[in-house]
Protein backbone atom coordinates (compact mmCIF):
# COMPACT_ATOMS: atom_id res chain seq x y z
CA UNK A 1 0.00 0.00 0.00
CA UNK A 2 2.89 2.33 0.70
CA UNK A 3 3.96 2.34 -2.95
CA UNK A 4 0.60 3.66 -4.17
CA UNK A 5 0.65 6.35 -1.49
CA UNK A 6 4.13 7.38 -2.57
CA UNK A 7 3.02 7.50 -6.19
CA UNK A 8 -0.18 9.36 -5.25
CA UNK A 9 1.97 11.88 -3.44
CA UNK A 10 4.14 12.30 -6.53
CA UNK A 11 1.07 12.54 -8.74
CA UNK A 12 -0.38 15.33 -6.62
CA UNK A 13 2.88 17.21 -6.66
CA UNK A 14 3.05 17.03 -10.45
CA UNK A 15 1.58 19.88 -12.46
CA UNK A 16 -0.25 17.39 -14.69
CA UNK A 17 -3.03 16.38 -12.29
CA UNK A 18 -5.05 14.79 -15.08
CA UNK A 19 -2.28 12.27 -15.73
CA UNK A 20 -2.15 11.55 -12.02
CA UNK A 21 -5.86 10.81 -11.75
CA UNK A 22 -5.63 8.58 -14.80
CA UNK A 23 -2.79 6.63 -13.21
CA UNK A 24 -4.78 6.29 -10.00
CA UNK A 25 -7.82 5.10 -11.97
CA UNK A 26 -5.62 2.44 -13.61
CA UNK A 27 -4.29 1.43 -10.20
CA UNK A 28 -7.83 1.00 -8.84
CA UNK A 29 -8.71 -1.09 -11.85
CA UNK A 30 -5.63 -3.26 -11.43
CA UNK A 31 -6.51 -4.07 -7.83
CA UNK A 32 -10.08 -4.97 -8.79
CA UNK A 33 -11.78 -1.88 -7.44
CA UNK A 34 -13.86 -1.52 -10.60
CA UNK A 35 -16.65 0.50 -9.02
CA UNK A 36 -14.13 3.05 -7.72
CA UNK A 37 -12.23 3.03 -11.04
CA UNK A 38 -15.51 3.87 -12.81
CA UNK A 39 -16.02 6.76 -10.39
CA UNK A 40 -12.55 8.06 -11.29
CA UNK A 41 -13.37 7.69 -14.98
CA UNK A 42 -16.40 9.89 -14.33
CA UNK A 43 -14.17 12.36 -12.48
CA UNK A 44 -11.82 12.52 -15.48
CA UNK A 45 -14.81 13.06 -17.73
CA UNK A 46 -16.26 15.87 -15.61
CA UNK A 47 -13.00 17.65 -14.89
CA UNK A 48 -11.04 17.19 -18.08
CA UNK A 49 -13.56 16.18 -20.76
CA UNK A 50 -11.79 12.83 -20.73
CA UNK A 51 -14.06 10.16 -22.18
CA UNK A 52 -11.61 7.31 -22.54
CA UNK A 53 -12.79 4.76 -20.00
CA UNK A 54 -13.95 2.07 -22.38
CA UNK A 55 -11.32 -0.23 -20.86
CA UNK A 56 -13.33 -0.29 -17.61
CA UNK A 57 -16.74 -0.70 -19.22
CA UNK A 58 -15.58 -3.83 -21.03
CA UNK A 59 -14.97 -5.59 -17.69
CA UNK B 1 -44.44 -7.67 24.19
CA UNK B 2 -41.57 -9.31 22.33
CA UNK B 3 -38.89 -6.62 22.67
CA UNK B 4 -36.65 -5.71 25.60
CA UNK B 5 -34.66 -2.48 25.57
CA UNK B 6 -31.77 -2.05 27.98
CA UNK B 7 -30.37 1.29 29.08
CA UNK B 8 -27.43 1.91 31.42
CA UNK B 9 -27.78 5.21 33.28
CA UNK B 10 -25.26 7.32 35.17
CA UNK B 11 -25.81 11.05 35.61
CA UNK B 12 -27.97 11.61 32.54
CA UNK B 13 -30.70 13.78 34.04
CA UNK B 14 -30.63 16.21 31.07
CA UNK B 15 -31.34 13.59 28.41
CA UNK B 16 -33.04 10.56 29.96
CA UNK B 17 -36.65 11.78 29.67
CA UNK B 18 -36.34 12.39 25.93
CA UNK B 19 -34.69 9.00 25.52
CA UNK B 20 -37.47 7.13 27.33
CA UNK B 21 -40.30 9.10 25.71
CA UNK B 22 -38.94 8.26 22.26
CA UNK B 23 -39.26 4.55 23.08
CA UNK B 24 -42.82 4.69 24.43
CA UNK B 25 -44.55 3.90 21.08
CA UNK B 26 -42.62 0.62 20.90
CA UNK B 27 -44.43 -0.61 24.03
CA UNK B 28 -41.33 -2.63 24.92
CA UNK B 29 -40.12 -4.08 28.17
CA UNK B 30 -37.43 -1.67 29.43
CA UNK B 31 -34.57 -2.61 31.75
CA UNK B 32 -32.90 0.43 33.28
CA UNK B 33 -29.66 -0.24 35.14
CA UNK B 34 -28.20 2.50 37.33
CA UNK B 35 -24.41 2.08 37.37
CA UNK B 36 -23.59 4.57 40.07
CA UNK B 37 -25.18 7.90 39.24
CA UNK B 38 -25.38 10.70 41.78
CA UNK B 39 -27.89 13.03 40.10
CA UNK B 40 -31.67 12.87 39.52
CA UNK B 41 -31.62 10.42 36.57
CA UNK B 42 -32.98 7.43 38.51
CA UNK B 43 -35.67 9.59 40.15
CA UNK B 44 -36.81 10.90 36.74
CA UNK B 45 -37.08 7.31 35.45
CA UNK B 46 -39.11 6.27 38.49
CA UNK B 47 -41.43 9.30 38.13
CA UNK B 48 -42.07 8.23 34.54
CA UNK B 49 -43.11 4.81 35.83
CA UNK B 50 -39.96 2.77 35.20
CA UNK B 51 -38.29 0.41 37.61
CA UNK B 52 -34.59 1.18 38.12
CA UNK B 53 -32.16 -1.57 39.12
CA UNK B 54 -28.84 -0.78 40.78
CA UNK B 55 -25.87 -2.61 39.30
CA UNK B 56 -22.14 -2.48 39.79
CA UNK B 57 -20.03 -2.27 36.68
CA UNK B 58 -16.94 -4.23 37.78
CA UNK B 59 -14.91 -2.50 35.05
CA UNK B 60 -16.74 -4.30 32.27
CA UNK B 61 -19.73 -2.79 30.45
CA UNK B 62 -20.24 -5.84 28.23
CA UNK B 63 -20.35 -8.21 31.18
CA UNK B 64 -23.13 -6.17 32.77
CA UNK B 65 -25.03 -5.79 29.50
CA UNK B 66 -24.81 -9.54 28.86
CA UNK B 67 -26.14 -10.14 32.38
CA UNK B 68 -29.11 -7.91 31.51
CA UNK B 69 -29.57 -9.86 28.26
CA UNK B 70 -29.85 -13.07 30.25
CA UNK B 71 -32.63 -11.43 32.32
CA UNK B 72 -34.63 -10.65 29.19
CA UNK B 73 -37.62 -12.88 28.48
CA UNK B 74 -38.31 -11.58 24.98
CA UNK B 75 -37.23 -12.76 21.51
CA UNK B 76 -35.93 -9.34 20.38
CA UNK B 77 -33.32 -7.19 22.12
CA UNK B 78 -32.40 -3.55 21.67
CA UNK B 79 -30.21 -1.06 23.51
CA UNK B 80 -29.95 2.69 23.66
CA UNK B 81 -27.65 4.97 25.58
CA UNK B 82 -29.30 7.56 27.83
CA UNK B 83 -27.94 10.45 25.76
CA UNK B 84 -29.68 9.06 22.65
CA UNK B 85 -33.26 8.99 21.42
CA UNK B 86 -35.11 7.14 18.69
CA UNK B 87 -35.89 9.82 16.12
CA UNK B 88 -37.49 7.72 13.39
CA UNK B 89 -38.44 4.18 12.49
CA UNK B 90 -40.94 3.11 15.18
CA UNK B 91 -43.20 1.36 12.65
CA UNK B 92 -40.27 -0.40 11.02
CA UNK B 93 -39.06 -1.72 14.38
CA UNK B 94 -42.61 -2.85 15.24
CA UNK B 95 -42.81 -4.75 11.93
CA UNK B 96 -39.43 -6.41 12.50
CA UNK B 97 -40.31 -7.39 16.04
CA UNK B 98 -43.51 -9.10 14.85
CA UNK B 99 -41.40 -11.71 13.06
CA UNK B 100 -39.64 -14.46 14.97
CA UNK B 101 -36.60 -14.84 12.70
CA UNK B 102 -33.08 -14.90 14.14
CA UNK B 103 -31.47 -11.80 12.70
CA UNK B 104 -29.75 -8.60 13.69
CA UNK B 105 -30.29 -5.11 12.31
CA UNK B 106 -28.12 -2.05 11.88
CA UNK B 107 -29.65 1.28 12.88
CA UNK B 108 -28.24 4.64 11.77
CA UNK B 109 -26.76 6.66 14.63
CA UNK B 110 -26.63 10.39 13.93
CA UNK B 111 -24.32 12.61 15.95
CA UNK B 112 -23.94 16.17 14.71
CA UNK B 113 -23.26 15.75 10.96
CA UNK B 114 -21.84 12.22 11.28
CA UNK B 115 -23.94 9.14 10.63
CA UNK B 116 -22.65 5.71 11.55
CA UNK B 117 -24.37 2.33 11.64
CA UNK B 118 -24.49 -0.02 14.62
CA UNK B 119 -26.36 -3.19 15.40
CA UNK B 120 -28.97 -2.11 17.92
CA UNK B 121 -31.80 -4.58 17.30
CA UNK B 122 -31.27 -8.35 17.29
CA UNK B 123 -32.97 -11.64 17.99
CA UNK B 124 -30.10 -14.11 17.77
CA UNK B 125 -27.95 -15.13 20.67
CA UNK B 126 -25.19 -12.57 20.01
CA UNK B 127 -23.55 -11.08 23.09
CA UNK B 128 -21.86 -7.76 23.73
CA UNK B 129 -18.11 -7.52 23.27
CA UNK B 130 -15.49 -5.05 24.64
CA UNK B 131 -15.36 -4.02 28.30
CA UNK B 132 -15.75 -0.38 27.22
CA UNK B 133 -17.31 1.01 24.00
CA UNK B 134 -19.34 -2.18 24.17
CA UNK B 135 -20.90 -3.29 20.93
CA UNK B 136 -22.79 -6.05 19.14
CA UNK B 137 -20.97 -7.52 16.16
CA UNK B 138 -22.61 -9.53 13.41
CA UNK B 139 -21.24 -9.46 9.87
CA UNK B 140 -24.53 -10.80 8.52
CA UNK B 141 -26.59 -7.97 10.04
CA UNK B 142 -29.28 -6.36 7.87
CA UNK B 143 -29.93 -2.66 7.47
CA UNK B 144 -33.06 -0.94 8.68
CA UNK B 145 -34.39 1.56 6.15
CA UNK B 146 -36.01 4.30 8.23
CA UNK B 147 -34.64 3.95 11.76
CA UNK B 148 -32.49 6.77 13.10
CA UNK B 149 -31.14 7.19 16.62
CA UNK B 150 -29.94 10.70 17.46
CA UNK B 151 -27.03 10.90 19.87
CA UNK B 152 -25.81 13.86 21.88
CA UNK B 153 -22.11 13.99 22.70
CA UNK B 154 -21.78 12.06 25.96
CA UNK B 155 -19.75 13.39 28.88
CA UNK B 156 -16.50 11.46 29.02
CA UNK B 157 -15.18 10.05 32.27
CA UNK B 158 -11.67 9.68 30.84
CA UNK B 159 -9.93 8.21 33.89
CA UNK B 160 -12.71 5.61 34.30
CA UNK B 161 -12.43 4.57 30.64
CA UNK B 162 -8.63 4.44 30.69
CA UNK B 163 -8.73 2.37 33.86
CA UNK B 164 -10.96 -0.23 32.18
CA UNK B 165 -8.76 -0.20 29.07
CA UNK B 166 -5.61 -0.80 31.16
CA UNK B 167 -7.23 -3.91 32.63
CA UNK B 168 -8.32 -4.96 29.14
CA UNK B 169 -4.72 -4.80 27.91
CA UNK B 170 -3.64 -7.11 30.73
CA UNK B 171 -6.37 -9.67 30.08
CA UNK B 172 -6.01 -9.48 26.29
CA UNK B 173 -2.35 -8.61 25.55
CA UNK B 174 -2.35 -9.63 21.88
CA UNK B 175 -5.38 -7.64 20.71
CA UNK B 176 -4.87 -4.17 19.17
CA UNK B 177 -8.46 -3.22 20.14
CA UNK B 178 -7.65 -1.72 23.57
CA UNK B 179 -5.12 0.58 21.91
CA UNK B 180 -7.74 1.67 19.38
CA UNK B 181 -10.23 2.62 22.08
CA UNK B 182 -7.57 4.16 24.30
CA UNK B 183 -6.50 6.39 21.40
CA UNK B 184 -10.11 7.35 20.66
CA UNK B 185 -10.70 8.22 24.33
CA UNK B 186 -7.64 10.48 24.33
CA UNK B 187 -8.80 12.13 21.11
CA UNK B 188 -12.27 12.80 22.53
CA UNK B 189 -10.66 14.28 25.64
CA UNK B 190 -8.45 16.55 23.50
CA UNK B 191 -5.12 14.99 24.54
CA UNK B 192 -3.66 15.31 21.04
CA UNK B 193 0.02 14.54 21.70
CA UNK B 194 -0.79 11.34 23.60
CA UNK B 195 -3.39 10.44 20.98
CA UNK B 196 -0.87 10.88 18.19
CA UNK B 197 1.70 8.59 19.84
CA UNK B 198 -0.88 5.92 20.59
CA UNK B 199 -2.43 6.12 17.10
CA UNK B 200 1.04 5.52 15.61
CA UNK B 201 1.45 2.52 17.89
CA UNK B 202 -1.96 1.15 16.90
CA UNK B 203 -1.25 1.65 13.19
CA UNK B 204 2.07 -0.17 13.58
CA UNK B 205 0.15 -3.17 14.97
CA UNK B 206 -2.93 -2.94 12.74
CA UNK B 207 -2.03 -2.13 9.16
CA UNK B 208 -5.25 -2.86 7.28
CA UNK B 209 -8.98 -2.84 7.87
CA UNK B 210 -11.61 -0.24 8.63
CA UNK B 211 -10.24 0.50 12.10
CA UNK B 212 -6.80 1.36 10.77
CA UNK B 213 -8.19 3.62 8.00
CA UNK B 214 -10.41 5.55 10.43
CA UNK B 215 -7.58 5.84 12.96
CA UNK B 216 -5.29 7.16 10.23
CA UNK B 217 -7.94 9.71 9.22
CA UNK B 218 -8.25 10.94 12.82
CA UNK B 219 -4.47 11.05 13.09
CA UNK B 220 -4.20 13.06 9.86
CA UNK B 221 -6.75 15.56 11.20
CA UNK B 222 -4.84 15.97 14.44
CA UNK B 223 -1.54 16.32 12.58
CA UNK B 224 -3.03 18.94 10.24
CA UNK B 225 -5.10 21.04 12.67
CA UNK B 226 -3.38 20.56 16.03
CA UNK B 227 0.25 19.56 15.54
CA UNK B 228 1.19 21.36 12.33
CA UNK B 229 2.68 18.17 10.87
CA UNK B 230 1.57 18.90 7.31
CA UNK B 231 3.71 16.39 5.40
CA UNK B 232 2.64 13.54 7.68
CA UNK B 233 -0.99 14.65 7.50
CA UNK B 234 -0.95 14.61 3.69
CA UNK B 235 0.68 11.16 3.59
CA UNK B 236 -1.84 9.72 6.01
CA UNK B 237 -4.77 11.25 4.12
CA UNK B 238 -3.48 9.79 0.86
CA UNK B 239 -3.24 6.36 2.48
CA UNK B 240 -6.90 6.72 3.45
CA UNK B 241 -7.77 7.73 -0.12
CA UNK B 242 -5.89 4.73 -1.49
CA UNK B 243 -8.17 2.51 0.63
CA UNK B 244 -11.46 4.35 0.19
CA UNK B 245 -11.19 6.79 -2.72
CA UNK B 246 -14.89 7.68 -2.74
CA UNK B 247 -15.03 9.05 0.80
CA UNK B 248 -15.52 12.81 0.50
CA UNK B 249 -14.24 13.19 4.08
CA UNK B 250 -10.72 12.31 2.93
CA UNK B 251 -10.75 14.64 -0.09
CA UNK B 252 -12.10 17.48 2.06
CA UNK B 253 -9.28 16.95 4.55
CA UNK B 254 -6.77 17.06 1.70
CA UNK B 255 -8.46 20.27 0.54
CA UNK B 256 -8.38 21.73 4.06
CA UNK B 257 -4.68 20.94 4.43
CA UNK B 258 -3.82 22.62 1.11
CA UNK B 259 -6.05 25.57 2.02
CA UNK B 260 -4.11 25.87 5.27
CA UNK B 261 -0.76 25.93 3.48
CA UNK B 262 -2.21 28.40 0.96
CA UNK B 263 -2.02 26.09 -2.05
CA UNK B 264 -5.45 27.29 -3.08
CA UNK B 265 -5.70 25.86 -6.58
CA UNK B 266 -4.92 22.36 -5.34
CA UNK B 267 -7.40 22.87 -2.51
CA UNK B 268 -10.19 23.68 -4.99
CA UNK B 269 -9.23 20.62 -7.00
CA UNK B 270 -9.59 18.36 -3.94
CA UNK B 271 -12.88 19.91 -2.77
CA UNK B 272 -14.12 19.36 -6.29
CA UNK B 273 -13.17 15.68 -5.99
CA UNK B 274 -15.11 15.48 -2.73
CA UNK B 275 -18.22 16.55 -4.63
CA UNK B 276 -17.70 14.40 -7.72
CA UNK B 277 -16.39 11.22 -6.08
CA UNK B 278 -18.47 11.55 -2.91
CA UNK B 279 -21.62 11.51 -5.03
CA UNK B 280 -20.54 8.09 -6.34
CA UNK B 281 -20.13 6.53 -2.92
CA UNK B 282 -22.44 3.63 -2.13
CA UNK B 283 -24.72 4.67 0.71
CA UNK B 284 -25.10 1.04 1.72
CA UNK B 285 -21.49 0.66 2.83
CA UNK B 286 -20.73 0.29 6.51
CA UNK B 287 -18.33 3.23 6.83
CA UNK B 288 -19.38 6.27 8.85
CA UNK B 289 -20.43 9.25 6.78
CA UNK B 290 -19.95 12.93 7.61
CA UNK B 291 -22.78 14.37 5.53
CA UNK B 292 -21.39 17.93 5.68
CA UNK B 293 -18.33 16.80 3.69
CA UNK B 294 -20.43 15.65 0.72
CA UNK B 295 -21.95 19.05 -0.08
CA UNK B 296 -21.95 21.98 2.35
CA UNK B 297 -18.27 22.03 3.35
CA UNK B 298 -16.68 21.58 -0.11
CA UNK B 299 -19.13 24.05 -1.74
CA UNK B 300 -18.44 26.68 0.95
CA UNK B 301 -14.69 26.11 0.73
CA UNK B 302 -14.59 26.20 -3.08
CA UNK B 303 -16.40 29.52 -2.89
CA UNK B 304 -14.02 30.95 -0.26
CA UNK B 305 -10.94 29.65 -2.02
CA UNK B 306 -11.96 30.96 -5.44
CA UNK B 307 -12.51 34.40 -3.90
CA UNK B 308 -9.00 34.30 -2.43
CA UNK B 309 -7.54 33.20 -5.79
CA UNK B 310 -9.33 35.97 -7.69
CA UNK B 311 -8.32 38.62 -5.12
CA UNK B 312 -4.70 37.46 -5.37
CA UNK B 313 -4.89 37.75 -9.15
CA UNK B 314 -6.33 41.29 -8.93
CA UNK B 315 -3.75 42.58 -6.49
CA UNK B 316 -0.71 40.67 -7.79
CA UNK B 317 -1.23 40.39 -11.55
CA UNK B 318 2.48 40.08 -12.34
CA UNK B 319 2.74 36.77 -10.47
CA UNK B 320 0.31 35.14 -12.84
CA UNK B 321 1.77 36.29 -16.13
Amino acid sequence: MQSIVESLLLILEKPNVKKGYKEFKNYLQSVGKIYEANAFALLLEKKFDEFDHSDIDKK
Amino acid sequence: MSLTIQILIKNNEDTIEKCLNSLLPLKANTIIADIGGTDQTATICQKLGYKVEKHSLNNDHSQLRNRLLSQSKTHWQMYLDPHEFLAAGVDEIKDIVKSDVKKSFYIKIAQSTIISKEIRLWSNSIKFINPVYETIKDNSGLETKKCIIYSKQAKIDLSHRLNIIDNWKITNPVSPDPYYYQALSLLLAGNYIEFSALADHYLFREKTGKGSVMMRYHLAMVQAYQLDMIKEAIENTLTCIAHQPLMAEFWCLLGDIHYKIKQYEKAVDFYDNALILGAQRLQSDMWPIDVSKYKDHPIKMIDNTKKIISETKIYHPIKHK
